[in-house]
């Protein structure tokens, strides 16, 4: 049985415990709130680019580009987008499991992965040691969750857009976590190359409100160098765009998914404390009972 | 008057009313009075240079690329990075440019697609120097050696 002040020493423990969880709560509703404002503050920047998207799609009709041409698929890419530390409750574990089932369904196409997170990283790693599965991280971008920025974005969508154009792969997806509040979160699969126009409309019209209202401005534009210049200048950008609101959204559910572990482990904590409180005084007042018992039954027999 | 603004993904940089706005378009330089036609233009590294009358004191500001788009004497611009002169730290932007040469001659053994980063990263820094620079002396404040502007070439 343990001593009282083996309970004592534990007590001090879980609450020192419950401190750090507090702290990291506080930490992560900070951060979850910077998340949401950046993902809010796309939205005027989403806004004009719908409507110049709109004029240039109208004004280069059909013709198709090599990034918007959908070819037979025969090489994937997966950007896979996660956290770099853990204590985030299931938040990696979810993307992981949409993975492993997206993977599973689309069987007999070859694979590659881009991983933002080194969560990410480390389970794509599991999957592909994996015996019988093929594939390969083409590379990692740890770096940009910190302080995400579109030029961050940059690089993997240069790097995406690389490999798409030089067809080594034939489809690029990207799966990460959409915010939705600060209960809920959904695991998200989308296709970034090649680029379905009309798809990439509906998801600036979520980055900017749910609502969808048509955005087309009649006017006779002068467009230069020319439409498809723009157009196709303008792809790359959108790319950039999608990834970096990608991240936030992540960063945003992550956060959110943190607060909500570390508010758990908080409570836990308290709830120990107070157990091992009732279990500490009780064995105090134990020991105080028998102390007093044996005190007097010593009285008893020298005054006998 | 021109409704002005710049919008990044990351923020609204400028929403005013301005009286022309010159901007830095592939193979050229446009400048936009109220009532031009509708107009739809990709922006390269360079200076956005602003007057809110005519004749007015000049405001200019520094990115790296984007797009225009102006109707109704509504002139938005997607920039993919803007900076406002006051707020370019003149030393630090020097100090910016120079490791971004300092790389660049670095990693003379890299593969096109980091060459062509560095490289789009010292165009951006060069700007970003001009335009302080620019800003600097308008306002009467020692710069240095204005003759002495770094060019890409060097």
């Amino acid at each position: 049985m343990a001593s009282t002040r083996d309970i004592r020493r534990r007590i001090k423990g879980v609450k020192g415990t419950g401190k750090i969880t507090r702290a990291m709560e506080m930490i992560s509703a900070v951060k979850m709130r910077k998340a949401v404002s950046s993902v809010l503050a796309i939205r005027p920047y989403a806004q004009s680019a719908i409507e110049l998207l709109e004029q240039l799609h109208y004004a280069v009709g059909s013709e198709k580009h090599v990034l918007l041409t959908e070819r037979p698929v025969k090489k994937e890419l997966y950007v896979i987008i996660t956290s770099n530390r853990g204590l985030c409750g299931a938040f990696n574990a979810q993307i992981i499991k949409r993975l492993r089932r997206t993977l599973s369904e689309d069987v007999g196409k070859q694979r590659v992965f881009i991983t933002i997170g080194k969560k990410g990283e480390n389970a794509v790693r599991r999957i592909l040691a994996a015996p019988g599965s093929e594939g390969d991280i083409i590379a990692s971008f740890p770096d940009v969750l910190a302080k995400p920025s579109t030029e961050g974005m940059r690089a993997i969508a240069r790097l995406i857009i690389e490999e798409f154009e030089a067809k080594r792969v034939d489809r690029v997806v990207m799966i990460y976590t959409d915010y939705i509040s600060m209960l809920s979160q959904e695991v998200k699969v989308r296709a970034l190359l090649p680029v379905a126009i009309k798809d990439t409309k509906k998801a600036m019209h979520e980055m900017i409100g749910r609502e969808i209202k048509s955005t087309f401005i009649e006017a006779d534009y002068v467009i230069e160098p020319s439409p498809k210049k723009v157009l196709w200048q303008m792809i790359p950008r959108l790319l950039e765009m999608e990834l970096y609101h990608a991240v936030l959204e992540s960063n945003a559910s992550q956060e959110s998914a943190r607060m909500m572990a570390m508010r758990n482990a908080t409570d836990a904590a308290k709830d120990m404390v107070a157990d091992l409180t009732l279990a500490y005084n009780q064995l105090r007042q134990q020991k105080i009972t028998q102390e007093i018992a044996e005190l007097s039954a010593g009285m008893a027999a020298v005054t006998h | 008057m021109i409704k002005f603004k710049i919008v990044t993904p990351e923020r609204i940089v400028i929403e005013e009313e301005v009286y022309q706005a010159t901007l830095p378009v592939l193979g050229g330089e446009v400048t936009i009075l109220p009532n031009h036609v509708p107009y739809i233009g990709a922006l390269q590294a360079g200076e956005i240079i602003l007057r809110k009358v005519a004749g007015g004191d000049e405001v200019s500001l520094a990115t790296s690329g984007g797009f225009v788009e102006f109707h109704d004497n509504t002139l938005s611009i997607l920039a993919d990075t803007v900076e406002r002169a006051e707020e370019i730290d003149l030393a630090r932007a020097e100090e910016a440019r120079l490791r971004a040469e300092a790389l660049k001659k670095e990693r003379l053994t890299m593969d096109d697609e980091e060459y062509a980063r560095t490289a789009a990263l010292v165009e951006k820094e060069l700007t970003r120097v001009k335009v302080a620079r620019r800003h600097r002396s308008r306002h009467g404040l020692s710069i240095g050696n204005p003759g002495d502007r770094p060019t890409l070439g060097q």
